[in-house]
């Protein structure tokens, strides 16, 4: 202090001696006043630190975003015990040697934080001594915090007092303003929490040191009529505080408003890290809040001295903020632009901030004349004790991310190890199981694998009976197992149908085809629904002696009716998984899943390998392969009877004839025919439509090249004979013919012929006429022969 | 008629002009239209169970599928295909859970079946391969079961768990 400043100083005093009732303030009042307020910047600055940069925080110290809070909260835990002695202290010893403390525990804790960078701490270490460092900090705060209103008091006229209060307490503001937005600034990455660390022991010592220059804690002469000192017992003065109505409603509200600061302060960054915001945002968003809230305290704090209104100042202020931070929730969860969401946190910052100095304010008024820390530090305990219940009840009411914010969470950016992300917010909106049943079925059909439908049903007991819907099952029943019975056919429901008998034997189901030296074979599972027995029949087609070894194609369809004959060979019980062979009417009592299979053994298996009809279209190249050792998954059934050989079968797979419009009308003629092949008798074919097909080269062309050709109709035996064996081309059609419109369509064609035992195979010119959906002709010019062929229609 | 409009009002109160054409995708529009004889113009048709956040979504679907040709009336026979959701659905349908959720309620509401098609299939794929507790977790539903009544559908549920 300058000699000049002590000299109107004496004359201050000099002044106040002659005019006793004249209350006196003294210049370098301001000069302690920048103290306090540099001693609180500090200080808030170290408690928010790590609040922007949690998620960097939590992966330097290697430690959950639990323990990151408790930095924040171990300041608002160590206000609520200590404050009620510091207080006690501040008044029994004076702002100096209250500040003194205050800010050499502060600078001691800030440099105890920079330790825990060290190497000589391992891992595990490291956040402790950086929470030693965080306790001495906060227990700073329990002396720093409580000065400036016992100061101003002190020192300031009435005029001033709100005013500086308000800086005072804005200062706080700044503090946590500077922090929060110079941490994500300083901190942009991990390595760089060290320097974060550093930079904050300077505010620290320069507050300590300054305030070493301090002379006295009260001016010689009281500043106002109400700085009379009445001597009261602490514990009176906590009884007669809350005797007063107004000081307990006083003491909620603003624990309310400071303790929502609080816990939002800390929570930040995780609550808005999970709707895609960045730490800078974050930041940013934190400064805005308190920069405006430090405006906004000086601003009311202006208002209310010339006005002197603080009781309604306060009260508009408290709707005000309720309203605003409805309105910054909304934003942030609406993921609104990033300058709405500035916009509401500077609006919540300028209404909410300021009720903190003008709330003290008026507590001090109603309570007068007790004394004004002990009144301060315990609203301020009120609002620690709600801002630690919020910081640490909140959590526990957080959920994990969805899918939907996984996508568009930040919070795991910048780490490499997995956080434990919350989402703070609840479901508002429409939940899943608010939907209606039938909608909820709706959604239900559309999952297309019974797997997916169990896990839907164990969900909850809504999804469960969605789950049950019959209808449900049916439409499985036919997609996966092509099952689809006449409507009141059925005794069980589809469920049952589905889960006792399609579960376990339903990949048995369809069509076998056997290798049979060249004659080749075809059996067919199909499923009884009356008895819900598996059924397996062997088809053949009439044989060669028979009448019917030809079929003209001017007779009427019912007269070459039936072509093939059905042989029933087994029948598994559903209800009693047993086998019954119908040639030697052996039971089988117990299911034999083969897997291995032993030729000199006679039994009758399934194999467990076998696939599931669904998944059988990948085996579609496969099913007319010539070799003559299966794979086993292949293999169906092994059976041995009274013949004293095994025959295998594969899977074949029948493509359906398609029905629309729009399709190749070729590929209508999909699907298991029987056709006429003279000397021979009948024989099964197999009919497909391909997009490509690779046309093998015909002996009675020039041209001896093989060709691709778009669109064709290959015809496969299914059973064959001495010439042509089972599993090869019989003919294809490959290109229309034109017609007269009025006559049936026509394709030319190829057709294989070969000597005895399949020798010399050749390709030669047909035509393929297509008489109907089910009938067809085969002229093959160089035999001068026409053979019918006609659809199985099982 | 083709150009013809008709004003469709949501349940908050706003009137959207729509294309007779691209309402009648709603049977429920349509029935109204041609059964009631709402033919005039100056007819709004009121729409109790939509906003008009989700009115206007769904008039947006419904223009962008205005030459679709009708599905197949048998769905019994419908195609299972989880993945063949054309990749302008797939960004319309990029919404929250609650949005797609009123959509699904206003295309049954509407019955308009490609919407509740696609967005049913949305839903379906969320459920695809997941457990029960993870189906909980992405929709946020409480397990309402007792251990006993879990118990129970885990044993009646035996059959799925084999392969």
């Amino acid at each position: 202090m300058t000699d000049y400043q002590r000299l109107r100083q004496n004359e201050d005093e000099e002044t106040q001696e002659i005019t006793l009732d004249v209350y006196i303030t003294y210049k370098r009042r301001w000069f302690y006043l920048f103290i306090v307020c540099l001693a609180q910047i500090s200080n808030a600055m170290i408690w928010i630190n790590f609040s922007p940069i949690a998620n960097l925080a939590s992966e330097y110290y290697q430690v959950g975003y639990n323990a990151i809070n408790w930095l924040s909260l171990i300041y608002m835990l160590i206000t609520v015990p200590f404050t009620l002695p510091s207080t006690w202290l501040i008044d029994r010893l004076g702002v100096r040697s209250g500040l003194l403390i205050g800010t050499w525990t502060n600078a001691i804790g800030s440099l105890i934080r920079c330790l825990s960078v060290l190497s000589i701490f391992d891992r595990n270490r490291k956040f402790g001594v950086l929470m030693i460092g965080q306790t001495f900090c906060a227990l700073a705060q329990t002396f720093i915090l409580f000065i400036p209103t016992k100061f101003c008091f002190l020192w300031f006229s009435e005029k001033q007092r709100s005013f500086a209060n308000s800086i005072a307490i804005g200062s706080g503001f700044f503090g946590i303003l500077l922090g929060s937005i110079l941490s994500p600034l300083i901190a942009s990455t991990i390595d760089r929490i060290p320097l974060l660390l550093y930079v904050n022991v300077m505010p620290a010592s320069c507050a300590a040191l300054l305030c070493l220059a301090m002379r006295s804690a009260e001016p010689p002469t009281p500043s106002c009529k109400a700085v009379v000192r009445v001597q009261q017992s602490f514990t009176c003065a906590l009884k007669r505080l809350f005797q007063s109505k107004s000081f307990v409603v006083l003491f909620l509200a603003c624990g309310f408003a400071i303790g929502c600061f609080n816990a939002l302060s800390t929570l930040i960054e995780q609550i808005m890290c999970t709707y895609g915001y960045d730490n800078r945002t974050i930041g940013f968003c934190l400064g805005w809040f308190i920069g405006m809230g430090s405006l906004g305290s000086l601003l009311f704090g202006y208002v209310a001295d010339r006005t002197g209104k603080l009781n309604e100042i306060s009260k508009g202020l408290y709707i005000a903020s309720s309203i605003a931070y409805v309105l910054l929730a909304i934003f942030i969860v609406c993921r609104m632009e990033r300058y709405l969401i500035y916009f509401a946190f500077a609006l919540v910052g300028l209404v909410s901030l300021s009720l903190s100095p003008i709330s003290m304010d008026l507590t001090l008024e109603c309570v007068y004349p007790i004394p004004e820390a002990t009144a301060i530090g315990v609203s301020v305990m009120s609002s620690q004790v709600i801002g630690i219940l919020m910081v640490t009840v909140f959590p526990k009411f957080a959920r994990p991310l969805n899918e939907h914010e996984m996508s568009i969470e930040t919070c795991s950016k910048d780490v490499k190890h997995g956080l434990a992300i919350l989402n703070y917010s609840i479901y508002v909106y429409f939940q899943m199981d608010q939907l209606p049943y039938e909608v909820l079925f709706e959604v239900a059909s559309r999952i297309d694998s019974p797997r997916d439908l169990c896990s839907f049903s164990r969900v909850c007991s809504l999804f469960s009976t969605v789950s049950r819907d019959d209808r449900l099952w049916k439409r499985l029943c036919y997609q996966l197992y092509n099952v689809k019975p006449p409507v009141n056919t059925i005794k069980q429901s589809f469920y049952e149908i589905f889960t006792k008998i399609l579960v376990p034997y339903g990949r048995y189901l369809g069509y076998w085809k056997s290798d049979e030296m060249f004659f080749g074979g075809l059996i067919n599972v199909h499923l009884n629904l009356s008895d819900g027995n598996i059924i397996g029949e062997k088809i053949a087609p009439y044989p060669a002696q028979s009448e019917h070894d030809q079929f003209d194609m001017d007779d009427d369809e019912s007269s070459f009716e039936p072509i093939y004959i059905q042989t029933k060979i087994f029948n598994i019980d559903t209800q009693t998984n047993q086998i019954f062979c119908y040639d030697c009417n052996l039971p089988h009592p117990e299911l034999k899943w083969v897997k291995t299979f032993d030729n000199n053994e006679p039994y009758f298996g399934l194999s467990q390998e076998a696939l599931p009809i669904s998944e059988r279209s990948s085996l579609i190249l496969n099913d007319h392969r010539d070799d003559a050792h299966p794979r086993e998954r292949d293999i169906h059934f092994i059976k041995c009877c009274y013949e004293h050989e095994t025959i295998y079968y594969y899977p074949l797979s029948i493509v359906q004839p398609t029905t629309s419009e729009h399709d190749h009308p070729l590929s209508r003629l999909n699907g298991l025919w029987v056709g006429s092949y003279g000397g021979h008798g009948l024989e099964l074919l197999h009919l497909e439509f391909f997009h490509e097909f690779t046309c093998p080269s015909v002996s009675d062309d020039t041209s001896t090249n093989e060709e691709t050709i778009s669109d064709a109709l290959v015809a496969r035996k299914i059973s064959g004979d001495r010439n042509v064996p089972h599993g090869k081309i019989s003919f294809a059609a490959i290109r229309p013919i034109e017609v007269e419109s009025d006559s049936p369509l026509s394709y030319e064609g190829i057709g294989q012929i070969a000597h005895t035992n399949y020798d010399n195979p050749q390709f030669i010119r047909t035509k393929v006429v297509l008489l109907s959906k089910d009938i067809l002709s085969v002229t093959w010019y160089a035999l001068h022969h026409t053979s019918a062929f006609k659809r199985c229609i099982l | 008629m083709a150009g013809n409009k008709i004003k469709l009002q949501s349940n908050d109160g706003d009137t959207f002009d729509v294309d007779v054409e691209i309402a009648k995708q709603s049977a429920t529009i349509k029935t109204m239209l041609e059964d009631l004889g709402m033919s005039e113009e100056d007819d709004v048709i009121p729409l109790p169970n939509v906003n008009s956040a989700i009115l206007k979504k769904v008039i947006q679907w419904a223009t962008h599928h205005k030459d679709d040709p009708p599905p197949p009336e048998d769905d019994e026979n419908r195609e299972k295909n989880l993945s063949d959701i054309s990749s302008w659905d797939q960004d319309f349908l990029k919404v929250d859970q609650g949005t797609l959720f009123e959509l699904i309620l206003a295309a049954n509401y509407l019955d308009i079946k490609g919407l509740l098609d696609v967005t049913c299939k949305t839903v379906a794929n969320m459920i695809k391969g997941r457990t029960p507790e993870e189906i909980r977790r992405q929709f946020n539903i409480k397990n309402d079961f007792t251990p006993q009544e879990e118990e129970q559908i885990k044993k009646e549920n035996e059959w799925c768990e084999e392969k």
